[in-house]
């Protein structure tokens, strides 16, 4: 049976009946003319009428059927043919998800050949004159040929990266914006629900998921090494498994080269693990759970940082900064010794608090500049202010601070903390100034539970420099620390830019180096989305892209270009049109190239 | 009083200039478009002025006219007519002669003007002489040239009845007295022909020439018995068919209620629909006429009122009636 692809269109039959309209109602009287040679007019038209007449009705019904010619062809009809499928020109972005989630086994086949082997489908369906985009989980669209772009999807496989199909339309849609032929995005997809999203734009979507249903997957959500640096003694790392409630599988924890431990996960739980007494030193760390169909998100790395207590000296006037001291000396975090010292300006690494009596300052401030110390201290800050950096410390109210201002020809780099908005702890080198005391006549810190945790990170972290964790997916960008100069993977070298950014789209370790010290690491593990494999069903993926259109990879190119094994019957049409125009002109044109025979 | 003046750039011919108009210098108005020569002056100076050039044109004297007979010899000169050199005397001599003919007899003449209302017609007002405006110059100028040859030349006018009869006379006022008749006879209603013809025959005791001028936009087949029967009397017979040019192709707006001026007959169609078949009508009725009158033994000319009265003279008076 015939069908239209803008079925509304027809609704511009209603103009054949123009001319027959014309025809029937706006005849009028027309002008009279005194003519003396009326009577060879009526002998003319006695002699011709016959034919004139069915000239006129000859008129009329080409010219509706040139109007219907058009308003079919408009209608883009289409016909049955046994399967060989044509189609109009058309712009269409194929996303190609080879996502992580694509590298699972369903039925024993893996769902990214079945989406391989629709996209070959759906491009040699291509017609020279279609228009096409090519996007996978990297998320930048590549125009190319059918050609082209077959060579490209041969040469794809699963990637750890994640693909939202919001973004991913939006982007196709964005791409295709400048088309004047119709455009329509194609998603090779699994469809599952974590990776689905609203898609900014409008435009079609036919979503093709393969045949088999999703399978059971468990996989390493999160792997969470605690506060770094650990201490000699070792410490715990948390793992957390995704996959169905309740579904169990083995974790190794796997800590360097050192003998690895196991113990029993649940999935949607978290399992703590215990690495034992450790080496100071960095360590990579690697989860592991038992082999399933989806191996991608079967692993997950990170590193710790194990280091010796820091050796401080502390003095007992100090009294509010002495007792956290001994509880921290008391639970081995620090030690005595002249490494550090704490609440004064000393000879090599120091936590500098401002003096007790102003006169002081200015000799700490000379004493500062004698360093090289690219900070100073200020007057007094007017007025009480609250602290507002969080991930370091929490709200507490400051009674009094000086003002820490940058000495001329620093960068003012190295603000740890801050108090309405302006520095309240600093750190130059092994250098860390506090614009408060710590006392409770200055700040409330001292007087809450957080007071020791943070006179640790001051002793064991900020003065050694800031140790950075992160924990990030493929393809994320992450902003490096201000102090490093390279990343190392797998012992290559890689020069970065201090406070820049950093993108990796392979999982592992990214050591960060500031000279040649390691201050931090860059885990780049897959996004635990992506081992939600969970298919979103065609309502839920309707509400999200209105007018999408949901199948399987079985008819994959003419769901894609929308024939469904049609022939298209538009150019048939124009041709008609054509036909009929001509014959048109031609009929119309006898009177006037008769007059002109006449006149000659 | 003479006088020259210009509009434009043509010659202004006032009353009594026909002398000036028609010298070597000055264009010549038989050539000139009839719509322009109407507007240099009234009836009787345009005529006469059309006339000098007419016979400029010609050649030859005006005496030598239609009724003339072979007289002498003469020398031919650059500018004679070559239709009246002699072939034998040039195969015999190998001299070139062209023959004289001498005055005859005077001819009769009657000239026969249709003034009915599809008469009064022109198919670009102010534009074009109407079809009456046009004949009645072309018949003064064919008066002209016969009262100038001292033939006798009379009128009659009608349209569904006889309005005027002039007898013939060859009396210097008689043209003056034509005019005169031409331009007072009232425009008129039908086309009643016969009468008209048949009037002629109490006119025209002698054999002489009848010149009808008409559109002929009547039942041909009473008027051409009244032909036949002049011919029968042996008078000559010319049939000046005076047509516009939008009547000898179709040409208007779209679509048109087309009314016959002449009687409640109309029709409505569009031009561009039917010129063509319309063309073919006209040249087939003109085709009627011209077969009818030739085997009647009838002069028949068809002339558009845009063509220069010269040419419809010269058409009129030497190639239809065969006389030079």
């Amino acid at each position: 049976m015939i069908g239209f692809a803008a079925p509304w269109a027809l609704l511009g039959l209603v103009a054949a009946g123009i001319p027959v309209l014309l025809h029937l109602f706006a005849r009028r009287e027309p002008p009279t003319v005194l003519f003396p040679a009326t009577r060879y007019l009526a002998e003319t038209a006695r002699a011709h009428h016959r034919r004139l007449t069915l000239q006129h009705w000859l008129l009329l019904l080409i010219r509706t059927l040139l109007i219907m010619a058009l308003v079919f062809a408009a209608a883009g009809p289409s016909w049955p043919n046994g399967g060989v499928a044509t189609h109009a020109p058309a712009a269409l972005t194929l996303v190609f998800d080879n996502s992580l989630s694509s590298g699972a086994v369903s039925d024993g086949t893996p769902v990214f050949e079945a989406h391989r082997t629709a996209a070959r489908a759906i491009l040699r369906a291509a017609r020279p004159d279609d228009a096409l985009w090519l996007m996978t989980a990297d998320g930048v669209p590549q125009r190319g040929s059918a050609e082209r772009l077959t060579a490209t999807v041969d040469r794809l496989a699963p990637v750890p990266q994640r693909l939202d199909l919001g973004e991913a339309i939006g982007i196709a849609r964005e791409a295709m914006s400048g088309e004047r032929r119709p455009s329509s995005t194609v998603i090779l997809s699994d469809l599952q629900i974590t990776a689905l999203s609203a898609a900014p734009g409008s435009g079609p979507v036919v979503a093709i998921h393969p045949e088999a249903a999703p399978v059971s997957n468990l996989g390493v959500a999160s792997l969470a090494p605690g506060r770094q640096p650990w201490g000699p003694e070792g410490s715990r790392v948390g793992v957390t498994l995704s996959g169905p409630p309740g579904r169990t599988g083995a974790v190794t924890l796997q800590i360097g080269a050192r003998p690895p431990r196991q113990q029993l996960g649940t999935a949607g739980s978290m399992v703590s693990i215990g690495s034992g007494a450790l080496p100071a030193g960095w360590w990579p760390v690697r989860v592991e759970v038992e082999p399933d169909e989806l191996r991608l998100d079967d692993t997950r790395q990170t590193a710790i940082r194990v280091s010796d207590a820091a050796g401080a000296a502390w003095r007992v006037e100090d009294r509010f900064l002495a007792t956290a001291a001994e509880v921290l000396l008391q639970n081995g975090r620090l030690q005595r010794g002249a490494d550090l010292t704490l609440g004064a300006l000393g000879p090599g690494a120091s936590i500098v608090q401002p003096p007790a009596d102003p006169a002081a300052l200015g000799g700490l401030n000379r004493a500062l500049a004698a360093r090289g110390i690219g900070w100073r201290y200020g007057d007094l800050a007017p007025g009480s202010a609250t602290i507002d950096s969080g991930p370091i410390l929490g709200r507490h109210s400051v009674a009094r601070s000086y003002r820490l201002l940058p000495t001329s020809g620093s960068s003012g780099r190295g603000v740890l903390v801050t108090a309405a908005g302006a520095p309240w702890a600093v750190r130059a080198g092994e250098i860390i100034l506090l614009g408060s005391r710590l006392e409770p006549d200055w700040l409330s810190l001292p007087l809450s539970a957080e007071f020791v945790p943070f006179v640790d990170f001051l002793a064991n972290r900020a003065v050694r420099g800031e140790l950075v964790l992160l924990d990030v997916a493929p393809g994320d960008v992450v902003a490096l620390p201000d102090a490093a100069t390279d990343v190392v993977r797998d012992g290559r070298v890689r020069a970065v830019e201090g406070g820049g950014g950093f993108r990796s789209g392979e999982t592992g370790l990214h050591f960060i180096l500031s000279g040649r010290d390691t201050i931090g690491v860059v885990a780049v593990n897959p996004d635990p989305r992506e081992s939600e494999l969970a298919r979103g069903n065609a309502a839920a993926i309707g509400r999200l892209w209105p007018g999408s259109r949901v199948t399987s990879t079985v008819p994959a190119a003419s769901a894609a270009f929308g024939t469904a094994g049609r022939a298209e019957l538009v150019g048939l049409f124009l041709w008609v049109a054509g036909l009929l125009a001509i014959a048109e002109a031609l009929l119309a044109g006898v009177g006037t190239r008769r007059q002109a025979r006449g006149a000659a | 009083m003479n006088r020259v003046d210009s509009i434009g750039t043509r010659p202004y011919v006032g009353r009594g200039m026909p002398a000036a108009v028609v010298s070597a210098s000055k264009p010549r108005l038989d050539l000139l478009d009839p719509a322009e020569v109407a507007l240099l002056g009234g009836l009787e100076v345009v005529t006469e002025g059309i006339v000098e050039g007419f016979l400029t044109g010609l050649h030859r004297s005006p005496r030598r006219g239609f009724s003339v007979e072979f007289a002498e010899h003469r020398m031919y000169q650059p500018g004679d007519e070559p239709r009246y050199l002699d072939w034998r005397l040039l195969a015999r001599s190998d001299r070139l002669y062209v023959k004289q003919f001498e005055e005859e007899t005077n001819l009769r003449a009657m000239l026969v003007l249709d003034t009915s209302r599809s008469m009064d017609w022109s198919g670009a007002p102010g534009g074009r002489l109407t079809k009456r405006e046009y004949a009645e110059r072309l018949l003064a100028a064919m008066a002209l040239v016969l009262l100038r040859q001292r033939d006798a030349t009379g009128l009659i006018t009608f349209d569904d009845a006889v309005r005027r009869v002039v007898p013939p006379r060859a009396r210097h006022t008689q043209w003056h007295l034509l005019l005169r008749e031409l331009q007072s006879t009232p425009g008129g209603g039908g086309t009643a022909a016969e009468p008209a013809l048949r009037r002629v025959v109490e006119q025209l005791r002698r054999r002489g020439l009848v010149v009808l001028v008409s559109d002929l936009l009547f039942d041909p087949p009473l008027a051409l018995t009244a032909l036949r029967f002049l011919r029968h009397r042996g008078h000559q017979v010319l049939v000046l068919h005076v047509m516009d040019p939008d009547e000898v192709e179709l040409r208007g707006p779209a679509e048109a209620r087309y009314q016959d001026p002449e009687s409640p007959q109309s029709v409505v169609l569009r031009p561009v629909d039917w010129a063509g078949a319309y063309s073919q009508t006209v040249k087939s009725v003109v085709a009627e006429w011209r077969s009818a009158c030739r085997r009647r033994g009838i002069g028949y000319e068809r002339v558009t009122t845009d063509t220069p009265f010269g040419h419809a003279l010269r058409q009129a008076l030497v190639r239809s009636t065969g006389l030079a």
